[in-house]
């Protein structure tokens, strides 16, 4: 694909070349917007609003990743849902104890009794487990593990996206990875064998 | 775990792992983890969260993003826009920081004066309006009330001799009454209000006894009053009449309203200031009120008391203008360009 073709024939409206430049992105753009909102249905709006936002908006687009420019796009639209969504708080489908009437904290009642094809797949466990845990992040760290440990960009282009320096996203990317370890230990039987740390499963 | 380890050594094993360090860093890191067991513990930990993160699952999107020719609509230009709004704002920012640089340097008076080509145009229909109002009606009042129009730049000779005129008061005592009045009227009678009875000690000189000699000294006094304050450095021959008739008419309009120009006009022009100087002459000339508005219109052509070149000032330099400008410019451009790209979330 010549992706600086497409871009160019893009900028002067060309939308069909714009498209397939679409349907190279959509899936980087739809999951990073999935793992920052933790909601498909909210992510698709985003991801959909940033391709409308990036096509009108492409003339301002001046060369290097495309993909990184994209992103950005994508991030910030999650980041004014974010936003959005702490003026208008809406109240979380957590459990609480009957008793009390206290949140439960545990993240044991993720642990869904009615079996389902993606519930008995570990990885789906897997899955939510590491949602869970991303949406207790910050969202500015929340942004730098889905762009560098899911979707694999390097601290470059994770940097361009972010539109942060590289020790920026070097420290904060460190100390996302901590925090997401505690969260994770919390999940301790609900990922799989090999992912287990190390004292759980000398505690085993 | 984390507890153990200090945000430092998180950071560095964290670069460690995705091979961000520096040979140097990585080398001294290598021997504290061939050394420390916490620490090869704490680098386990990290690369299992991380190898625990990329196994998420990558979604398959549910649905197609693809933009139809409606979503797509027409290109906005929102961001040349915002560009071309980011660089006038630098530039007029910059030029602004320029100009106000210039300004500095270039320092002096903020004020632009030159002569009015109009002032002698301007002032012969003052002096035939103040004849005309001195002959046809000798009262204060139609004085006090023209006396706070702009002064004239002519010197009326007769104006001392006029003064002195109302007998039974000296110079110093009027001084000393008006000064009183002046002050009591300066806070209580606006310019434009009929002076009270009281004022008119000079309005003796009204009297009909001095009726022509007062005719004089109106015409005077609305022709003379600036002079005669503004030119305090220059002696005159009879200063003690200058307060008086300054005085009695409404001080502070009067005041206000002609020392300022005319005493630029005198500090710049030398030869105008011996222009109102008056001599033995021009004083004794003035015997009566309608010799001194004959020598009103005669004096003027003579070109000895030609009067003083009109000082316009402006109240904006061109660096303040040129400031204010660009200020706005870099200030409303800005505004542009922070309005599009939070709006379009470049």
């Amino acid at each position: 694909m010549d992706e600086v073709g497409l871009i160019q024939d893009a900028q002067n409206g060309d939308v069909s070349a714009f498209n397939r430049l679409v349907l190279e992105y959509q899936t980087v753009a739809y999951n990073v917007a999935y793992r920052l909102m933790g909601d498909p249905f909210t992510a698709e709006d985003i991801t959909q609003d940033a391709f409308i936002s990036a096509y009108r908006n492409l003339r301002s687009f001046r060369g290097g990743s495309f993909k990184a420019w994209l992103l950005r796009i994508v991030t910030n639209a999650g980041y004014d849902e974010l936003r959005r969504q702490k003026r208008r708080p809406t109240t979380a489908l957590e459990p609480t104890n009957p008793e009390s009437q206290e949140e439960i904290e545990t993240p044991n009642w993720l642990v869904d009794p009615n079996e389902s094809p993606e519930d008995t797949t570990l990885r789906a466990e897997l899955a939510n487990a590491i949602q869970d845990c991303l949406n207790h992040l910050d969202a500015e760290f929340r942004l730098v593990v889905i762009l560098v440990d899911i979707q694999g960009m390097d601290y470059r282009e994770a940097a361009d996206s972010m539109q942060k320096p590289l020790g920026t996203v070097k420290s904060r990317l460190a100390r996302a990875r901590g925090r997401m370890q505690d969260c994770l230990r919390g999940f301790g039987e609900l990922l799989p064998q090999s992912f287990r740390y190390e004292d759980e499963r000398i505690a085993q | 775990m984390n507890n153990r380890l200090d945000a430092r050594d998180l950071e560095l094993l964290s670069a460690y792992m995705d091979g961000q360090l520096s040979t140097r860093q990585r080398k001294k890191l290598e021997l504290r983890l061939a050394a420390e067991v916490g620490l090869q513990d704490a680098l386990k930990d990290l690369r299992q969260t991380r190898s625990l993160l990329r196994q998420t699952l990558s979604l398959k999107p549910r649905r197609s993003f693809m933009l139809t020719p409606e979503m797509a609509g027409k290109p906005s230009m929102g961001g040349e826009v915002y560009l071309s709004m980011r660089l006038v704002s630098a530039l007029a920012s910059v030029l602004f920081v320029l100009v106000f640089a210039g300004d500095l340097i270039m320092g002096g008076p903020r004020q632009v004066t030159g002569v009015s080509l109009s002032a002698p145009e301007e002032a012969a229909p003052m002096l035939a309006e103040a004849g005309e109002l001195d002959l046809g009606q000798a009262d204060s009042n139609a004085y006090t009330e023209k006396s706070a129009e702009p002064p004239l730049p002519t010197y009326l000779p007769a104006a001392e001799e006029a003064t002195e005129e109302p007998a039974g008061f000296t110079s110093e005592e009027v001084t000393d009454d008006a000064a009183e009045q002046s002050t009591e009227e300066a806070t209580e009678v606006p310019p434009s209000v009929t002076p009270p009875p009281k004022e008119t000690k000079s309005g003796d000189a009204l009297s009909p006894k001095n009726l022509a000699g007062s005719q004089g000294a109106t015409a005077t006094l609305r022709s003379n009053q600036r002079p005669k304050n503004q030119l305090t450095e220059t002696p005159t021959p009879k200063p003690s009449a200058t307060p008086t008739l300054t005085q009695t008419s409404e001080p502070t309009a009067t005041m206000t309203l002609t020392k300022t120009p005319t005493n630029t006009a005198a500090q710049e022009s030398g030869a105008t200031q011996q222009a109102f100087v008056p001599d033995d002459d021009q004083i004794q000339a003035g015997d009566n009120g309608q010799q001194n508005m004959d020598n009103t219109r005669l004096v003027e052509p003579e070109g000895a008391l030609q009067p003083a070149p009109k000082i316009v000032t402006m109240p904006f330099s061109v660096f303040r203008i040129a400031e204010v400008l660009l200020a706005v410019i870099a200030l409303f451009s800005g505004g542009l360009a922070y309005y599009f790209k939070k709006k379009k979330s470049f």
